[in-house]
């Protein structure tokens, strides 16, 4: 059963990576799909791979935090599609330095990209998807904004898009589009295929269920969120995609750090044996 | 016994101390026997206030966006002082647009100041709580930080500093310093005097207090997590807002509205 036919889904950062699953999935759902990314050449290529499968889809270079550029990816949605039903707003940078390490510069392109983005994002497709009788917003923020996070800009914006989607999710009731943040914890997707495969399995380690999450799983919750029927009355939530980690992380650490200690042990010395060295 | 609360022989930094709730955080941590550098866009008062306090209170201008201005204060307090102990994040600005509306320079303002400024000054600033054996910062953030605001920089930058903390407080615990944020509700004070009448009365009445809050009731908390009677508290977030982030909206539910449309308007 395909619950988009006759619907249009833009999703930025849809290149590659989550963003590239999440356009496939809408698409196998019927939906025509807006693949908007800074990487053209990615795009343009899952594009044709799209069409060439039997769906509608185009590619838009946008840069999220281009007021301007979202202007016209909208204007070419409306004369090419007619409408727009669901925006996806998935494009994200990192930079993952601290508060003492983290240079001002860097915080900024975070918070422009991550929490500017997807504000202009909503102001500039939120009166198309009006017309068309509403439609749904998902915010992809992550783990990092629902909790504490090595890096600075980056926990600082995915908690502010966390709240700015409940701003959204107020303002745009009457015009029956619900907004929603889905929070991902460390998924194997190409942002943290440049971080060691020992990260990534350290933070796996620490999950209740230990291992990292695949991109579907983001995005079948995503689709769930788009689709009317199946998520009407869901507004301003947020859903964690963590395999436990917020929930139960802690817990876990610990545990892990008890078992860590009691194997220290059982290679030490007692005192007893220390004695009679 | 020792009185935790008591802080002689710290050196606290408070931006947007001029005024409102600012100038009640100075007010008692000098009281309690602190030294504050403070800052604010507001020389004239500024320097009105320093007047009042005394010595163990010194005014300095700035930019709480510039990281210029956080390296000035940094060396002043170096010098007169010899370090810095504790930071409060209060400088704040207030946002009155929404999302279909809000253009970029606008957004940029409220952001850059309520979000980059606590930003900055945790960066400048931490390692001098690291070299005087730890330290405190507070956060300023707001109700809106627990719910929402219709202004959508407004809430990002709350929610955002929020967050901020508690990054902040897994990397600087180890040095012992403590980073926890507020979120102060309805409060009197400057940035809610332009609220029209109705808006005041709704606040009031919906608060299970009903009433508004004091500034020196936000710094008697402030002035606790800064003290060493708050020595194990960090990455925590406290409201205070009469109870407002704890469910007016189900309270309300249950009341007969006074007129037929519930006095709906939109």
């Amino acid at each position: 059963m395909r619950r988009l036919d006759g619907k249009v889904a833009l999703v930025t950062g849809a290149s590659g990576g989550q963003g590239e699953v999440e356009a496939r999935l809408l698409a196998a759902e019927g939906a025509a799909v807006v693949v908007a990314d800074v990487l053209v050449e990615q795009g343009e290529r899952l594009v044709a791979e799209l069409v060439a499968a039997g769906h509608r889809a185009l590619f838009a270079e946008l840069d999220v935090s281009d007021v301007p550029a979202w202007a016209r990816v909208v204007q070419r949605i409306e004369s090419e599609l007619g409408r727009l039903d669901v925006l996806v707003n998935n494009a994200g940078v990192s930079d993952r330095r601290g508060v003492v390490e983290q240079p001002d510069d860097a915080f900024d392109r975070v918070l422009e990209v991550n929490l500017w983005g997807p504000v202009a994002g909503m102001q500039a497709c939120a009166p198309l998807m009006a017309r068309g009788g509403g439609g749904a917003v998902v915010n992809v923020s992550s783990i990092a904004g629902l909790t504490g996070y090595d890096a600075a800009g980056y926990t600082a914006s995915k908690w502010g898009l966390r709240g700015v989607t409940k701003t959204a999710a107020l303002e745009l009731a009457p015009l029956g589009i619900r907004v929603n943040s889905v929070h991902p914890g460390v998924i194997l997707t190409p942002m943290v295929s440049n971080v060691p495969r020992e990260v990534v399995d350290a933070f796996a380690r620490v999950n209740p269920n230990p291992r990292a999450g695949r991109p579907e799983e983001v995005a079948h919750t995503v689709v769930h969120l788009c689709i009317e029927e199946l998520s009407s009355y869901t507004t301003g939530a947020e859903v964690a995609v963590d395999g436990g980690f917020v929930a139960g992380g802690a817990h876990r650490a610990q545990s892990l750090r008890i078992a860590e200690l009691a194997a220290q042990d059982q290679r030490r010395p007692t005192p007893q044996e220390g004695l009679d060295d | 016994m020792t009185d935790r609360r008591d802080l002689t022989g710290k050196v606290v930094v408070v931006t947007g101390g001029a005024h409102g709730m600012g100038a009640a955080h100075v007010r008692l941590l000098v009281a309690r026997g602190a030294r504050v550098l403070f800052t604010d866009v507001d020389e004239a008062a500024g320097q009105g206030l320093a007047d009042e306090v005394g010595e163990a209170a010194r005014f300095a201008s700035g930019d709480v966006r510039e990281l210029a201005s956080w390296e000035a204060w940094r060396d002043l307090a170096l010098a007169e002082w010899g370090g810095v102990h504790a930071l409060v994040n209060n400088a704040g600005v207030f946002g009155t647009s929404t999302v279909l509306g809000i253009e970029h320079t606008a957004w940029r303002r409220v952001v850059d100041v309520n979000l980059r400024g606590p930003f900055l000054g945790t960066k400048v600033l931490a390692p001098l709580m690291r070299d005087a054996g730890g330290g405190a910062v507070v956060n300023v953030s707001s109700a809106a930080g627990l719910d929402q605001n219709p202004d959508p920089s407004y809430t990002a930058s709350k929610w955002g500093l929020r967050g901020l903390t508690k990054t902040a407080s897994q990397e600087l615990g180890p040095w012992g310093v403590r980073v926890n944020s507020i979120h102060p509700g309805y409060m009197l004070t400057a940035m809610t005097d332009f609220a029209p009448p109705e808006m005041r009365q709704a606040k009031i009445e919906l608060t299970p207090l009903r009433r508004a809050g004091e500034s020196w009731e936000a710094a008697e908390l402030v002035a606790f997590l800064v003290s060493d009677a708050a020595a194990f508290i960090t990455g925590a977030e406290i409201a205070i807002d009469g109870g407002w982030t704890s469910g007016v909206q189900a309270t309300e539910a249950r009341r007969a509205p006074t007129t037929p449309s519930g006095g709906e308007t939109t």
